[in-house]
């Protein structure tokens, strides 16, 4: 007796009122629904399409420069990827294309190996993080469109304290501390009311780092360069003398001096 | 001796059976299925509505399947599955604004107290005793709906029944009953 019972009693859960749809408006949703599958077949082929061309450009450019000259480990001109946007800025992901150009210069390689050195433990960070490596010099059009913003770099740390994580960190510059202060403040703002749970989370920090990673006033008359630590409130500035030349090399040489003379 | 009812099922013969015809001939009991499995008689016919549309778009592929009823049964059950957490920030959304959604017609209490007690099944035990004894699946059908082995039906439906004797929907069985293995 119990299954008929059972299917009875579901039979009578469901009732008998009326489907509210018909077999049009089924087919009218699966219409859209086909419209918008060969719309997202489209774009995924257009995107294959630049993609493409993106790496043919890069390769012809390499051949150009023939083979006597060896293509430079960061340096890439006018490379355009959205991939290169910094992972720490605190905003949420924007929908404007990024455009970003990896430059580098040969200085700017020594300078980079120079930071990968443990000098950079004895410099005022607390002792149990180490810097893992810096990434290249990114310059991003559209990523903080109207504020100022010059440039990043990504820097590697990883921390021994338990339930310390750190990822890629970047060090933003901007073209004044005033800038700088205020994309920070639009970036925690959109952070704290945005950010998704689950997904990033705030890691407990040390009095030590709290302090290291705490705004710091900047000089006058200085670019100021800003440590932006994902997920966090921290910022550490560097600071570069406004002589420094302003394009984007002069921009990254100047900071990783002043990163290195900060390692020590 | 008591006859099982039989519930309505769709038999598979699809030669040259339009996308039309088999989204008519399914719709009610899929929309019936999601009810019991969703609850809400809104949700269970945009639902289903959602999952007759993938069918009719993909029917060249989904009509030479063993079992096109099961392919849109387990295509329904997955977007309900994915919809849950976005229908339940709605609903406290509308709870919130003390809104309340009006029923076409008012259930009775009876079916109201079955509905809760389906409800309160976990997920997987619910939707098991759903394709089995209110869509009218086999056991390697229902097994395609919830992805997992036949043996792993068995074991659904029979920790699900235990759960609805337990709650007092169904008597408890007199003797063995096979009903659940068959």
């Amino acid at each position: 007796m119990t299954m008929p019972q059972l299917r009875d009693l579901l039979d009578e859960a469901v009732g008998d009122q009326p489907v509210r749809f018909s077999t049009l408006d089924v087919r009218r949703r699966s219409r859209q629904l086909g419209v918008r599958r060969r719309a997202r077949r489209v774009l995924s082929g257009a995107m294959a399409v630049a993609i493409s061309v993106g790496a043919v450009v890069t390769i012809s450019g390499w051949v150009d420069r023939g083979p006597s000259r060896r293509l430079p480990t960061v340096a890439t001109r006018a490379t355009t990827t959205r991939a290169t946007l910094p992972t720490s800025t605190l905003s949420p992901p924007s929908t404007l294309p990024a455009t970003s150009t990896t430059i580098g210069t040969p200085s700017a390689q020594e300078l980079l190996a120079a930071l990968q050195s443990d000098r950079f433990d004895a410099s005022s960070l607390p002792a149990h993080l180490h810097v893992l490596g810096v990434g290249p010099w990114h310059y991003v059009d559209a990523g903080h469109p109207g504020s100022g913003y010059l440039g990043s770099a990504q820097v590697r740390l990883r921390s021994d304290a338990i339930g310390e994580s750190f990822a890629f960190n970047n060090y933003d510059v901007f073209g004044t501390a005033a800038d700088a202060a205020a994309w920070y403040t639009t970036a925690y703002s959109n952070f704290r009311s945005y950010s998704p749970a689950g997904s990033v989370r705030v890691p407990r920090l040390t009095p030590s780092v709290n302090a290291f990673c705490g705004p710091q006033a900047a000089p006058p008359d200085t670019a100021t360069c800003w440590f932006v630590r994902g997920f966090t409130t921290g910022i550490v500035t560097a600071t570069i003398p406004t002589s420094a030349p302003r394009d984007e090399d002069g921009v990254l040489q100047a900071m990783l001096t002043q990163l290195v003379a900060l390692g020590g | 001796v008591t006859t099982p009812s039989t519930p309505q099922v769709i038999e598979p013969d699809r030669s040259g059976q339009s996308a039309d015809a088999f989204c008519t001939a399914l719709t009610g009991r899929l929309v019936g299925s999601l009810l019991l499995f969703c609850g809400e008689r809104d949700t269970a016919e945009d639902v289903a509505q959602e999952a007759l549309a993938r069918t009719m778009e993909r029917w060249d592929r989904v009509r030479v399947m063993e079992s096109p009823e099961a392919w849109t049964y387990q295509t329904a059950f997955n977007i309900a599955r994915s919809q849950a957490r976005r229908r339940l920030v709605e609903r406290r959304a509308v709870h919130r604004l003390g809104m309340r959604r009006a029923a076409i017609v008012p259930d009775t209490a009876a079916a109201i107290a079955i509905r809760d007690a389906v409800m309160a099944l976990p997920p997987r035990q619910r939707a098991a005793i759903i394709a089995r004894f209110y869509a009218g699946l086999s056991v390697d059908e229902a097994s395609q709906v919830l992805n997992c082995a036949p043996g792993t039906v068995k074991s659904l439906v029979f920790k699900a029944l235990a759960n609805l004797r337990n709650a007092g929907l169904i008597d408890q069985p007199e003797g063995h009953d096979d009903a659940a293995t068959a």
